[in-house]
């Protein structure tokens, strides 16, 4: 199963980029980094005008700027696959296998990923983005609410903290 | 130098250098993850205000967006503190390093430039959906800037291959260029064939 599994997870193909572009993996590192800027930074700004700050702002509108942070999400996961998936192109001794196996850091990060796509989906479900996103300037936010965009902030936070671990537990 | 010598030997530096080694979460992995938190907290919100100015999300009043200053602010000197600290390590090889100064001189300039988008948008309180040509102007460039400070700051850690460095400067700029043509095109057809909502919404 073991061997299966991480023969299925090298991409030679991606390795090979990585070997024969100059300096491609600095290039992924860049769009790593401009993706978590855009996706951390946006959502930040969305909860803490839940949790109360900058209270004036209507969050509707405010919302329009979150395609923004799915843009940082989807250049952050591309890039990531690509270090995951081309790992070998970087250190010889390690592969997707091996990393997703032992890297507590890239462990923990990944269940932070989903478990802030967990919340994100009770934020739906508990009918809680809707009545957010009637809140005009100057309302507050349900207290539920305010519990989700507490959560999401601290998950995205320990997602950064742990994705900049990622390197020391390899 | 010697001062560097010195800085790389004090105990603070080597601390911060060889405490990783002994499998601790402390210090000098915890300080850069940090200073990429508060790398996140500056840039992002600075890039949404900038994009706003530009003309995303015209509904979005740009006055109501003041208090987030605060966080970029936040974002700002956590950033100065961790960055502070993560120097006594690796004294020698950071502080002998353009780069490292180039991405200084950067963040200085954005720095100026956040100040002055606070003073041309924010300053006065008016409700200016319409923001100036001026203040369009120091959008575009702060862009440019805190994107150049990401790639700086990325760069430092090849110092010991400029090979890769220019490499990947070469392509990211390449490909920067790229998305701001196919970018600035797709708005501009977007708007002239009347899909974009700002376009909608003035009717």
């Amino acid at each position: 199963m073991a061997e299966v599994l991480a023969y299925w997870m090298r991409w030679p193909s991606i390795e090979g980029f990585f070997l024969q572009t100059n300096g491609s993996w600095a290039l992924f590192e860049i769009f790593h980094f401009i993706g978590l800027a855009l996706l951390v930074g946006i959502v930040v700004m969305f909860d803490l005008r839940i949790l109360g700050m900058a209270k004036r702002v209507p969050v509707a509108p405010l919302a329009e700027l979150l395609p923004w942070a799915v843009l940082g999400f989807v250049l952050a996961v591309v890039t990531g696959l690509g270090f995951v998936l081309g790992l070998r192109a970087n250190l010889y001794h390690a592969d997707a296998y091996k990393v997703l196996m032992t890297d507590v850091y890239l462990q923990l990060k990944l269940i932070g990923i989903g478990l802030a796509g967990l919340n994100l989906l009770f934020f739906y479900v508990s009918g809680m983005q809707r009545a957010v996103y009637a809140l005009g300037p100057g309302e507050d936010a349900p207290g539920l609410a305010k519990v989700i965009a507490a959560t999401s902030l601290t998950l995205w936070i320990g997602v950064t903290w742990m994705g900049r671990m990622v390197p020391w537990g390899l | 130098m010697e001062l560097l010598v010195w800085l790389e030997n004090t105990g603070f530096g080597i601390w911060m250098r060889e405490a990783d080694y002994l499998y601790s979460l402390f210090p000098y992995t915890f300080v850069l993850a940090m200073h990429t938190v508060g790398l996140a907290l500056l840039v992002g919100p600075k890039v949404a205000i900038d994009l706003r100015i530009l003309g995303v999300a015209p509904s979005l009043p740009l006055a109501p967006m003041e208090p987030f200053f605060r966080l970029m602010w936040t974002g700002f000197w956590l950033n100065a503190v961790t960055g502070v600290i993560l120097i006594p390590g690796f004294a020698i090889i950071r502080l002998t390093d353009p780069v490292f100064y180039i991405k200084l001189a950067i963040i200085a300039l954005a720095i100026v430039n956040l100040r002055s988008t606070y003073r041309e948008v924010f300053r006065g309180g008016s409700d200016s959906r319409q923001p100036s040509a001026r203040a369009k102007v120091q959008a575009v460039t702060s862009l440019g800037l805190w994107t150049a400070a990401i790639v700086t700051g990325r760069l430092l850690g090849y110092e010991y291959s400029p090979f890769v460095r220019w490499a990947a400067l070469r392509v990211f700029v390449i490909t920067a260029i790229a998305i701001a043509v196919i970018g600035a095109g797709g708005f501009m057809a977007a708007r002239s064939l009347g899909w974009s909502k700002a376009v909608r919404q003035r009717g």
